[in-house]
């Protein structure tokens, strides 16, 4: 097991150092940062001197090794806001987190109901209803549907605030958790439905059939955990997705979550907080993954005694 | 690929797996509907000029932010006399047809949606091939390449890819899309390429002393398209939101072209009032992904191996 | 009577209109008896099974009439209830394939405690304790312990074992065994079989036992139904069946059986197909591949006849009111003839020779993937091939005859040693000069489906190795040459433009020769080429082989598990276990008068199809070891019913035990007292057994 989560943690070192070379090479091809930074008319004095605090005067791998060692040690600052990115990024990761974990709970525990209701009762009405649901579900914006949202519950109803975040009130985090939770559901309900119809007909469920078991009981009893593995793939993998996903909810129902603060360091040329970011993500789907992968080990035993 | 038949067997052409394909994909009509769907979103893209009732930038003075199904008086810059004009889907802030400017928008979604795809496909169909035949360092390099484009945020890396011009264009997003978008295709063809490596009809190449490249093109690859056909065509779909979503945030087609994404941008901040603006390009984007993911479908279904050996 | 099946009829859906995969079935099986239902592929013995368990697949199959009585009550009109009570509590099943029977996330001890506690209402403990007991009964070792395992640690052969304790949990009346030994080895197919007898005898259960091999049946049977298209054609007592086939396909399946008694002649085949289940015609369904078919057959739907008591068979020629009277079973059987085998000539030169040949692939583990062992695939192989003879490597699966195939034709690069092609070592060669021997080494598959591009045509298929090699100048020569050789291999020249899912089995495997021979090879490896085959069908390949072996000079390898074909087909056979060889002669050596242990375990093995050949079965305990940590000394000691001390401290040496034959065992080891006088003792042994 610790071999395991050590080699695993090992492959994901060139990732990092993948995506601290990718999110160089665009701050590279994306031009001086110092014009947007100073503005377009700042005397060419006041840029060398931008130029020089933040070592973009230097040679590019010393720019590099800057990078490197200040997400190392956590001191790198923003160009702009004059603060440590390692403080903004937690601040933003601790909305998008939030969101991102109540749209997965709404999503497994529907999109896993939808699944075994269909499995149970294959083209039965509330089989094709889930398909519909899922197939449109999974075609549609997310700030398409959070718009819709706002639309009927905010401005026609009222129910709920238009937009904004205010911590400690959840009532902001509604529509954007609902809107991302809905697009996954619909994922895991498609996945779970077609993994398990998978399972159905493999020879074991055949087995529990002959011993007296009913169609229910197979299904939940043999077929549920075994189809359980694949679902947990995409369910880690969407996850790390969401966070992402998060960037156009974020920005429709104007929360200020990591998303958010990427992409406007992004449009600010804010190099340290675009990096800051990018290898939050990255170690989030690390995580993820690992945890994916240990998860595997406790449903499978024909991998837990692999490793 | 097939010569001209000679002393081919009387009664009708031979069944090759292309046409069992399409046996089996004229059975499912919901695929066939998607794919109809998706004709016709092409005819409007080609054909905006002749569909679309007015231009995508013309200005309806008089007519600003009507309702859908609406008939007003209006002056377009240029015209003598006002004259009575009908939005089908209503007007914009700007007195601009919605209904013409989702046709153009069209053009727009189907062709960054086609040709990201294709560069996704030619970057994923080289790295899964080469990853998947050659094996060992190629294969673990190549991989820990794809996990980490894998491993950025899509939406950011794309943004981050636009970013770097001053003036986003269609080019511009359609390769930002493309370069972010081939880690799943390079993994399908991958796995593809490593079990049907295995099969013995490969080892019969081998040992009948075909070389390497002959193996990989005429053995391995033409067995790859099944599953590699489904990513593509999913991916259609992803890439269409992929540009809608860009669009969005103002990285996509610059105005005054329409393109669905910047329409929902513009509608951002009137659609509480204005519900058109908000509902119908998001509608578009919905039904056309989903044709694109019901076809998709379709195809899996026809090429799902359970069927091949009945 | 305990089950009385009544014109079962089982239908399927399909878009080609009903598939009648069971027509018209009816039979009866006795408390504590053993009816055998015998026949080829997709003659619907298996959903007559599952028929009778209430699993055929819904709503795709359905059940278009009949009665399947158990005990008095029908089957097909029970509420589902009332099933799920009778499925694994009155009636039970294991199916072919136990590594996929098993649900892989479940431990041994709570899948056989389901039905326990489903059935029997036993508590957690109760359960426990009886699932322990009965993986006792089921002679598995170290209950305890294997109670808590997960079925991927176990071997094949343990778990069917697990499989059948399952069933037999709550004492069913009926177990139905569904090819119950087909997925196995010989060695563990004798321990599975001898099980399921020992638990019928003890609990008085009747089985219900379906299987495409006759000589399983004559060896477990008591009474069989023969199978085809749906009916059953004949049915009688064990010996009825086998002494006495009197329906033509009962005949000539007898006959296509691969046996060393029948070496001089060719072996029997039936042509053609079995009609689709779509579209079964309304006369004879065998009509068309019969070889006493006459125009009376294609009038009437022949329904079973009695011929003498518990003997029937479904077949116009033993109607009384036929003109001329209805006809003797013997003259079915005399009017097959006999045709001469093909022999090839042979010159006695060696063609290919192996010397040490050693395939090793490594195992990697931890952070790193370091190298932490070895599985020993091919251990030090010597082999030599004359031109025109067959060679027959056998032994169960996983002791490396396929790697050594596949080494020999440098699809795998050896570890070690050398294979001469004349006086030129293939293993020291580079890719570019090995390409000239790839034309003169060729191979043929097991699986006849995954062995053909399916993207590609036969023409096609046929022609790579050609362009390859540059045979023929252009396309058009390439294609006339194609068009020679099909019907050299029997197919039609036209099928050159239709793509590989338009054949039957038998026609790929001839596609794949006909792509072999393409390059005029000298050698072929033959890799279990006959083992996916219907025996029928296993019987004209083997004929098209020894026909094309004689016409063409050919050198074979032949690669199998199957002894019944080598016995028929080989020359000289090596058998192998666990790497290496460990005895090697001609046929008639080492099937008259094996030597080493294993081999004389794995001969008495096999099924035989005469039951009075009295041949005492050896039966070997344990499985075979992993080649990662091949036991120390010979490799095959742990199972060894003659193990001495010294065989667990080094490995023997090949010694010549007479002939051409050789055996690496230290029983003949002339320097040994021991072996000297346990060879003696083992020759009376072995002339008994050599009679067989």
């Amino acid at each position: 097991m610790a071999s395991f989560v050590l080699r695993r943690l090992l492959q994901a070192l060139p990732v990092f150092a993948g995506i601290l070379l990718i999110c160089f090479l665009l701050f590279k091809l994306s031009g001086d940062p110092t014009r947007l930074l100073a503005g377009e008319r700042a005397p060419e004095y006041v840029r060398e001197s931008i130029r020089h605090k933040f070592h973009l005067d230097e040679p590019w791998y010393r720019q590099l090794g800057f990078f490197a060692s200040g997400m190392v040690n956590g001191e790198l600052r923003s160009y702009r806001h004059d603060r440590p990115v390692v403080e903004m990024i937690l601040e933003g990761a601790a909305v998008t987190l939030r969101l991102a974990l109540g749209a997965i709970v709404i999503a497994v525990a529907f999109g896993l109901l939808a699944g075994l209701l269909s499995a149970y009762r294959p083209h039965s009405w509330i089989d094709y209803l889930s398909a519909a649901g899922s197939s449109v579900g999974v075609s549609v914006p997310a700030f398409w549907l959070a718009m819709l949202l706002t639309l009927l519950f905010s401005v026609h109803l009222g129910w709920l605030p238009i937009g904004g975040y205010r911590p400690g009130h959840l009532e902001y985090l509604v529509i954007p958790v609902a809107t991302l939770g809905l697009i996954s559901m619909a994922l895991i309900a498609r996945l779970s439905r077609n993994c398990l119809m998978e399972a159905m007909t493999q020879d074991y469920v055949r087995t529990a059939r002959a011993k007296g078991l009913g169609g229910f009981q197979a299904l939940v009893g043999h077929a549920f955990p075994n189809a359980l593995v694949p679902v947990v793939t995409v369910i880690g993998t969407n996850l790390a997705g969401l966070m992402t996903g998060a960037v156009l909810t974020e920005t429709t129902c104007s929360l200020p979550g990591l998303g958010r603060i990427i992409f406007q360091a992004i449009s600010e040329r804010d190099h340290p907080v675009i990096l800051g970011g990018c290898l939050f993500f990255a170690f989030v789907f690390v995580f993820v993954n690992l945890c994916v992968d240990i998860l595997y080990g406790l449903l499978d035993p024909r991998i837990r005694h692999h490793e | 690929m097939s010569e001209p038949a000679r002393g081919g067997i009387a009664g009708g052409l031979p069944a090759g797996p292309w046409q069992m394909l399409w046996r089996r994909m004229k059975r499912n009509r919901l695929a066939l509907a998607a794919f109809g769907v998706v004709v016709l979103i092409a005819v409007l893209a080609l054909g905006a000029e002749v569909v679309a009732p007015y231009g995508y930038q013309d200005q309806f003075r008089g007519g600003e932010q009507q309702a859908p199904n609406s008939t007003k008086l209006t002056r377009r810059p240029g015209d003598e006399a006002p004259a009575e004009r009908y939005f089908l889907l209503g007007t914009d802030a700007n007195a601009r047809d919605v209904f013409s400017r989702i046709v153009y928008g069209a053009r727009v979604s189907l062709a960054v949606g086609l040709l990201a795809t294709l560069v996704s496909l030619a970057i994923g169909l080289v790295v899964g091939l080469l990853s998947g035949f050659y094996g060992g360092w190629i294969d673990a390099c190549l991989m820990r390449f794809t996990d980490t484009v894998f491993a950025f945020p899509s939406v950011l890396l794309a943004v981050a890819i636009t970013a770097t011009v001053d003036k986003p264009s269609l080019e511009v997003v359609f390769l930002a899309l493309g370069l972010v978008g081939w880690t799943g295709i390079a993994r399908v063809v991958r796995s593809q390429v490593l079990t049907i490596k295995t099969q013995d009809f490969v080892v019969a190449s081998r040992a009948l002393g075909a070389r390497g490249f002959h193996v990989l093109v005429r053995q391995i690859m033409p067995n790859c398209w099944g599953p590699v056909i489904v990513v593509t065509t999913l991916a259609i779909g992803g890439n269409i939101l992929g540009e809608a979503g860009l669009s969005f945030l103002g990285l996509g087609v610059q105005e005054p072209y329409p393109s669905w994404g910047g329409m929902l941008a513009d509608a951002q901040e009137r659609y509480k009032d204005a519900w058109w603006l908000g509902v119908f390009p998001g509608l578009m984007i919905v039904v056309t992904v989903l044709a694109f993911n019901l076809f998709g479908d379709g195809l899996r279904d026809a090429l799902d191996p359970r069927h091949t050996r009945k | 009577m305990l089950l009385r099946v009544e014109d079962l009829k089982t239908y399927f859906h399909t878009r080609d209109g009903a598939a009648r995969a069971v027509d018209g079935v009816s039979f009866e099986i006795d408390a504590g008896e053993t009816y055998a239902l015998v026949g080829e592929s997709g003659c619907g013995k298996s959903v007559t099974a599952l028929s009778i368990i209430q699993l055929v697949p819904q709503p795709a199959g359905h059940y278009a009439g009949g009665r399947i009585l158990y005990k008095d009550r029908d089957l097909l009109r029970l509420p589902e209830a009332e099933k799920r009570a009778m499925r694994g509590h009155d009636i039970s099943m294991i199916f072919q394939e136990p590594m996929t029977s098993l649900n892989p996330v479940f431990t041994v001890g709570y899948q056989l405690m389901e039905p326990l506690r489903r059935h029997q209402y036993l508590d957690k403990h109760a359960a426990r304790l009886r699932a322990v007991e009965l993986l006792g009964q089921v002679n598995i070792p170290d209950p305890e312990q294997r109670f808590g395992e997960y079925p991927h640690q176990l071997s094949g052969g343990m778990k069917q074992r697990v499989m059948i304790a399952m069933a037999m949990a709550c004492e069913p009346g009926l177990l139905i065994a569904d090819e119950p030994t087909t997925a196995l080895d010989v060695t563990i197919q004798v321990q599975i079989l001898e099980l399921m007898k020992e638990l019928q005898k003890k609990k008085g259960t009747a089985i219900l036992l379906i299987t495409h091999d006759l000589a399983v049946v004559a060896e477990t049977a008591d009474r069989v139904g023969v199978m085809y298209a749906g009916r059953i054609v004949e049915s009688g007592s064990r010996d009825q069946i086998i002494r006495n086939p009197s329906h033509p396909y009962t005949v000539k399946l007898m006959q296509s059986l691969p046996r060393g008694e029948a070496r001089s002649d060719a072996l029997q085949t039936i042509e053609g197909r079995v009609p689709p289940s779509t579209r079964y015609p309304a006369w004879c369904r065998f009509a068309d591949r019969c070889h006493m078919v006459h125009d009376a057959c294609r009038t009437v739907d022949p329904v079973l006849l009695s011929l003498e008591e518990n003997h029937a068979a479904a077949c116009i020629l033993y109607e009384e009111t036929r003109p001329g009277g209805k006809i003797a079973p013997a003259e079915v059987r005399k009017a097959v003839p006999a045709v001469p085998r093909a022999e090839a000539p042979t010159s006695g030169e060696v063609l290919v020779r192996i010397e040490g040949l050693k395939v090793h692939f490594p195992i990697k583990k931890g952070v790193f993937k370091h190298t932490v062992g070895h599985v020993k695939a091919v251990d030090g192989v010597d082999l030599s091939f004359k031109r025109g003879k067959t060679i027959a490597v056998v032994g169960e699966s996983g002791c490396g005859k396929t790697t050594l195939g596949k080494a020999l034709l440098q699809l795998v690069r050896p570890t070690a040693g050398r294979v001469w092609v004349g006086d030129t070592d293939l293993t020291t060669l580079s890719r570019g000069d090995l390409h000239p021997f790839r034309r003169r080494l060729q191979v043929i598959f097991q699986d006849p489906y995954s062995a053909l591009n399916p993207r590609m045509m036969v023409g096609e298929i046929v022609m790579e190795g050609m362009q390859a090699h540059g045979i023929g100048r252009n396309r058009a020569e390439r294609e006339d040459r194609v068009q020679e050789l099909l019907p050299k291999v029997g197919l039609d020249p036209d099928m050159i433009h239709r793509y590989p899912h338009e054949f039957s089995g038998g026609q790929r495997q001839r596609i794949g020769i006909a792509r072999c021979l393409a390059v005029d090879p000298d050698f072929i490896v033959c890799d279990e080429a006959t083992s996916a085959l219907d025996v029928s069908v296993q019987a004209q390949i083997i004929n098209l082989l020894a026909e094309l072996q004689k016409s063409m000079g050919l050198t074979y390898l032949f690669i199998t598990h199957n002894l019944g074909v080598v016995e028929y087909l080989a020359d000289e056979v090596a058998v192998m276990y666990l790497g290496r060889i460990v005895e090697q002669g001609s046929t008639a050596e080492v099937f008259k008068s094996p030597k080493h242990p294993y081999t004389r375990a794995l001969l008495s093995a096999v099924p035989q199809i005469d039951p009075a050949s009295g041949v005492e079965k050896i039966r070997l305990g344990g499985d075979v070891p992993s080649p990662v940590r091949p036991p120390a000394g010979c490799h095959f000691n742990p199972r060894c019913p003659e193990v001495m001390p010294r065989c667990k401290v080094a490995y023997p040496d090949v010694y010549d035990v007479g002939g051409t034959h050789a055996c690496a065992c230290y029983l003949y080891d002339p320097s040994e007292a021991v072996g000297a006088k346990a060879a003696e003792k083992e020759g009376g042994a072995s002339g008994a057994a050599g009679e067989a």
